[in-house]
């Protein structure tokens, strides 16, 4: 009886962090806030090297 | 030749022949036994008086079989040398015969079976063996042996002969299926009977010997039983059931035969020990009502090391019943035909219950007490199977050319104690007993059960929720290349709290290369999410063929993306072979509300630890079960359960 519980909450563990998208781990990294400040000027977004995730060439 | 009256020619007393195949009589006045030959009644001789017997009818009662009255005429008596038995002659109204035996404990009803053909040669069979009879199928052998006519009263199929000895053949079948071969004395013709065991209403006949005996408990108010005296020291000797056949002194030790009437020291016991169960005890088990008559305390031994157990005979509403006892563990017992069981491989079986061998020994008495219904010897050795189906057992017993069949079942100690309102506590169980019923079995059935249907349920839940979230296209951009520069998406919006992102990439890649830096960053707060794709595709020849690698797209999911507005950053980086050959751009887009795969892993995986460990505990009970038996499979370690 209490396994049938225990599935049950499982199963609405289940849908719970699918609507939630929840994934464990994942491809990103998460990076600090940039200030607004920094961001609204100009070509803000394009110079910052702070997102680069490190590629130096393929082939 | 039915319906003949007449005299005896002793004393002049009526006479009378109510059935076509009643040949002889027995006098009611002067114990002289007729035979009639025409319309004449020759005597043959005088018949002993009746032995004292524990039988439930008497002549003239009438009942009803299969639909069909009938009435006992007659009445035969025979024995084994030990205590005799009634046999009871019947007529049906169809005008057909048949009997009616009353042994150990049971009634069987046979009738003459007329299509028998080829009937086996009686030194041809064994108890334990199975024969084919035509018409009634395989029966199994239970008994082959000799009876001595001891005394009759009414009518008999057959001329008596004081004295003389019957030899006779006990075959059984499945469904209490009983058959009988008479083979008489040496040189007569052998006759087959068959029939099944019943109970007493099954004849119609319970409600009749019911109130004999509130007749008989009115006459003996006070009586319990009867008392003998032992032949060797003195002592009074209680007997509870007249068909009883052994008793123990519980004063000198004597084990004294009762088979005769009397009694006869055929032995002396040894050590007495201390029964869990007194005799004597009484009370309700299995849903019969039941007394303590005998006990036994046996042995047996295996590579040196002794094994005991105790064993107690009880009387119920249905005849004898055992209840056995080892390390705590009790297993109520029952009688039943060999005919009921089977050989099913290496198993028994019966019905559709299939029993594993657990063990085989030779069991001797160490303790006799009470009484038994057979001629126990103190030096008795018997040859003891025993079989499994927790929480059932099925034990079989064979000695002198008889072999008996038990089906038992677990009964746990303190049910016993209660049924037989003993005092104190029950004594606590070692170990596991041979039929104990797998404690974690049940649970992990179950738990196996639950976790299909919740793996299922979870897929199901999984398609479901994979085709109702929205799987909406939010933003796309396409991003130049040879530049390696950087390109931004449009802002767009997340409403929902939080959900899931897929962002994809592809690219015509021909012989190139080309890597992708993305950043999901929120524009209210300036959090960032960076994750980096390759887009690639080389192909060529070589020595083993054609070949290719890489891939034209690239796809990541992240998940947890709460609500807000984004936009998508790319910075693209190139390998300087390849940009002369790199596309144009690459087309990115993003999509909210996908399924993700986590989750549904996690799920699935959360189901198994469970049934997983219900099932090494119910492996390691049975392990522990099967250690005490003859076919060990592990180690020996110890642990009540």
């Amino acid at each position: 009886m209490r396994y049938a519980l225990f599935t049950l909450l499982v199963l609405a563990g289940f849908a719970w962090a699918e609507m939630r998208g929840a994934t464990l781990g994942g491809p990103d990294r998460r990076h600090p806030p940039v200030p607004a400040s920094v961001r609204s000027s100009p070509g803000g977004y394009r110079s910052y090297h702070f997102w680069h995730t490190g590629f130096h060439g393929g082939k | 030749m039915t319906g003949q009256q007449g005299s005896c020619p002793q004393c002049g007393a009526p006479i009378s022949f109510g059935g076509a195949h009643s040949l002889a009589a027995v006098c009611g006045y002067c114990r002289s036994a007729v035979v009639r030959k025409g319309a004449q009644i020759e005597l043959v001789g005088k018949v002993p008086d009746l032995v004292s017997t524990s039988t439930q009818l008497q002549l003239g009662d009438a009942g009803r079989l299969d639909r069909q009255p009938f009435r006992i005429v007659g009445r035969l008596q025979l024995d084994q040398g030990a205590a005799a038995w009634d046999e009871w002659y019947v007529l049906f109204a169809d005008g057909r015969d048949g009997w009616l035996a009353e042994a150990k404990g049971a009634l069987f009803a046979t009738r003459r079976f007329e299509r028998a053909e080829a009937l086996p040669r009686f030194e041809g069979l064994a108890p334990g063996a199975r024969t084919q009879l035509t018409g009634l199928g395989h029966l199994a052998v239970d008994e082959v042996g000799a009876a001595r006519f001891v005394s009759a009263e009414g009518e008999l199929p057959f001329r008596p002969e004081v004295g003389a000895s019957y030899r006779f053949a006990d075959l059984s079948g499945p469904g209490g299926q009983f058959a009988t071969i008479d083979y008489g004395a040496r040189g007569d013709a052998p006759e087959l009977f068959e029939g099944r065991r019943i109970r007493y209403e099954d004849a119609a006949l319970a409600t009749l010997i019911a109130s004999r005996k509130r007749g008989a408990a009115a006459a003996a108010a006070g009586e319990a039983g009867l008392a003998l005296t032992c032949p060797s020291c003195g002592a009074p000797v209680p007997l509870r059931r007249g068909e009883s056949e052994s008793v123990a002194c519980a004063s000198c030790r004597s084990l004294l035969d009762v088979s005769q009437g009397s009694l006869a020291v055929v032995g002396k016991l040894g050590r007495r020990t201390e029964p869990l169960i007194p005799l004597g005890a009484k009370g309700a088990l299995q849903g019969l009502r039941v007394e303590v008559l005998g006990y036994l305390r046996r042995y047996t031994e295996y590579e040196g090391q002794r094994f005991e157990w105790s064993e107690w005979q009880l009387w119920s509403d249905d005849g004898y019943r055992w209840l056995s006892e080892y390390q705590g563990h009790f297993t109520w017992l029952e009688p039943i035909a060999a005919g009921e069981v089977r050989e099913s491989g290496s198993a028994m079986a019966v019905g559709e219950v299939r029993y594993d061998h657990f063990q085989t020994g030779r069991a001797r008495y160490a303790d006799l007490q009470g009484e038994l219904s057979w001629q126990a010897r103190a030096t008795d050795v018997v040859k003891v199977r025993d079989y499994v189906a927790p929480p059932l057992a099925l034990s079989c017993e064979e000695e002198k050319g008889e072999i008996n069949w038990s089906r038992g079942r677990w009964l746990p100690a303190a049910e016993v104690w209660k049924g037989l309102s003993l005092p104190g506590a029950p004594p606590r169980a070692i170990g596991v007993g041979a039929a104990q019923p797998n404690p974690y079995e049940e649970p992990k059935r179950w738990a196996t059960r639950t976790a299909v249907a919740g793996a299922v349920c979870l897929v199901v839940l999984a398609a479901f929720l994979s085709s109702a979230l929205p799987h909406e296209r939010i933003a796309s951009l396409d991003v130049p290349l040879p530049g390696e520069g950087v390109a931004l998406s449009e802002p767009f919006e997340l409403t929902s709290s939080r959900q899931s992102l897929q962002v994809t990439a592809s690219a015509a890649m021909d012989q190139s290369w080309a890597g992708l830096d993305l950043a999901l960053i929120n524009d209210d707060t300036g959090e960032a999410r960076t994750f980096g794709f390759e887009l690639s595709h080389f192909y060529g020849s070589d020595d083993e063929g054609r070949w290719s690698e890489g891939s034209r797209n690239a796809r990541a999911v992240l998940g947890g993306v709460p609500r807000g507005r984004y936009l998508l950053r790319v910075e693209v980086t190139l390998d300087p072979p390849s940009k002369p050959r790199v596309p144009p751009t690459a087309h990115v887009e993003v999509v909210r509300g996908v399924f993700v795969y986590a989750p549904l892993v996690i799920a699935l995986l959360a189901l198994i630890p469970a049934p997983f460990w219900l099932r090494l505990r119910a492996s390691d009970f049975e392990r522990r079960r099967w250690a005490e038996s003859d076919h060990p499979t592990g180690g020996e370690d110890e642990e009540d359960e």
